[in-house]
């Protein structure tokens, strides 16, 4: 273990530059001499890490350099090494194994963390529940508004295999609830744009290859209670698309079938080209 | 400035501590727990609402108690409703306007403590000196730092005078602020008043909280 160091003057200043070394992993805090005003390296206006008031602290591995200033006159040595044996097993925060690297944006943030809105399988579905929305959610009209797309996330409480599992169920202004198809659920009876969400939640969960995903998607889906529901709900949309496309299938050779004799049907009706 | 306050594991005082900071600072605390909010609330329009774009962030904060504050709504169907998304732009909008912004985040390593962290210009970490909660601290932290939130201070809360501080000092690289459990503290939490309100000693950790806040905002 070694230190060294230079001391040159600046302005009001005095900047002395550390160069510490050790063969081995080694704590150190690093001071000035004598009780100097101490001006860190700052990033952002904000003390790199390890450094305080009155000095540094960190661990050398190797070699490593440190540089700040002080505004009076210093001592000889203008620094003090206190070497504080090896490093504990306290966990770095670089690449923390439990924090996934995030990319510093509002989309990167949303897109790597978990989703904190509360899952559709958690808000009220029955009529007592308007109790859940509070005083000024009603003031605002969110309870409806919220309850609008509570059809596209796995609800445990309703039967996953019912005819009518995907219908909405709708809070009223008064807090009662019922159900209605939703406003994008077609006359097919089957609401695309929600088995296309649920699509999205069931291949988020197969597709989580770590803890952290797998736990994320989880919580996204309102726990395992919600995935479980969510895999009866996509049974009830595997069976619902069947039909869906049988029928489609069968309309679709009507269509194909049917001959629509316009032009005698004109001329039986009298009407004149 | 905008200070986001996290600290990881539930129930180590981060709200206590956003609160008597922002007391301090003169700054509004914005309760960004969509999910769990614990700052008064009071009626009027809230967070949920602000995040569902029914409300303007500067209107929903409450100008009328001991500290200014953006309460978060309590309700699931609220929350449900709210956009994440619009959290960074809240928080400039009302910084912007209010001034210096202390946010309380939720615990846990969400987007919800993730989008305050983006937003702000530094972030400060509570905790208590039990090993659960400094491991919790130490993700914070890490997650922090992947945000560029750099890390202001260290609240070590309910410290007694055997607090590792130097231990928690030289594991976070950063001051520590040991804050001793006081009654007269939850007292105020309780009835929405800053410590310093209902005894002067008790407000002498945020004190020193602001303190290196304001370092770094001259």
């Amino acid at each position: 273990m070694n230190a060294e160091w230079t001391t040159r003057h600046c302005a009001d200043r005095t900047l002395i530059e550390v160069t510490l070394t050790s063969d081995r992993p080694r704590r150190v805090r690093v001071e000035p001499t004598g009780d100097p005003t101490l001006h860190p390296p700052r990033t952002g206006g904000i003390p790199d890490a390890g450094w305080d008031d009155t000095g540094f602290s960190g661990v050398v591995d190797g070699r490593l350099g440190l540089g700040f200033a002080v505004t009076d006159p210093t001592d000889s040595p203008p620094v003090t090494v206190d070497w504080r044996g090896p490093p504990d097993d306290d966990p770095t925060f670089e690449g923390h194994p439990d924090v996934p690297r995030v990319e510093a944006t509002t989309d990167g943030v949303l897109r790597t963390l978990s989703d904190p809105r509360p899952p559709r399988a958690a808000l009220p579905t029955t009529a007592t529940s308007g109790e859940a929305t509070s005083a000024t959610d009603r003031e605002h009209g969110t309870g409806e508004e919220a309850e609008r797309d509570a059809s596209d996330r796995p609800t445990p409480e309703r039967p996953s295999a019912a005819t009518d599992g995907a219908s909405p169920i709708r809070e009223t202004s008064d807090g009662a609830t019922k159900d209605e198809p939703s406003d994008d659920t077609p006359s097919t009876g089957v609401d695309l744009a929600a088995v296309e969400r649920r699509l999205e939640l069931a291949e988020r969960l197969a597709a989580a290859e770590t803890l952290t995903a797998a736990s994320a998607a989880v919580a996204a889906a309102g726990g395992i209670d919600g995935v479980r529901a969510l895999d009866g709900h996509l049974a009830a949309d595997r069976d619902r698309l069947r039909a869906l496309a049988e029928r489609v299938e069968t309309l679709g050779d009507r269509v194909d079938s049917v001959d629509l004799p316009v032009e005698t049907l004109a001329r039986i009706g009298g009407e004149r080209p | 400035m905008i200070v986001a306050v996290t600290g990881g594991k539930g129930g180590v005082g981060k709200s206590t501590v956003a609160y008597n900071l922002g007391a301090e600072l003169d700054a509004v605390v914005v309760d960004a727990d969509l999910g769990m909010a614990d700052l008064p609330t009071g009626h009027g329009p809230d967070l949920h609402d602000v995040l569902a774009g029914r409300a303007d962030a500067v209107e929903a904060v409450r100008e009328d108690g001991p500290v200014d504050l953006l309460p978060c709504g309590r309700s699931l169907a609220g929350a449900h409703a709210a956009d994440p998304r619009r959290l960074v732009d809240t928080l400039a909008a009302v910084e912007r306007v209010s001034g210096p912004v202390v946010v309380d985040c939720p615990a846990g390593l969400g987007s919800d403590v993730g989008l305050p962290l983006l937003a702000a210009d530094a972030s400060l970490l509570v905790t208590t000196p039990d090993r659960i909660a400094l491991a919790d601290a130490v993700r914070a932290r890490a997650l922090a730092r992947e945000l560029d939130a750099g890390l202001l201070a260290v609240a070590l809360n309910r410290a007694d005078p055997d607090a590792p501080v130097d231990h928690v000092e030289e594991t976070f690289g950063a001051p520590v602020v040991p804050v001793p459990e006081r009654a007269a503290i939850a007292r105020g939490t309780a009835n929405g008043l800053p410590a310093r309100q209902v005894a002067a000693s008790c407000g002498e950790p945020f004190a020193a909280l602001a303190g290196h806040v304001r370092l770094v905002a001259r």
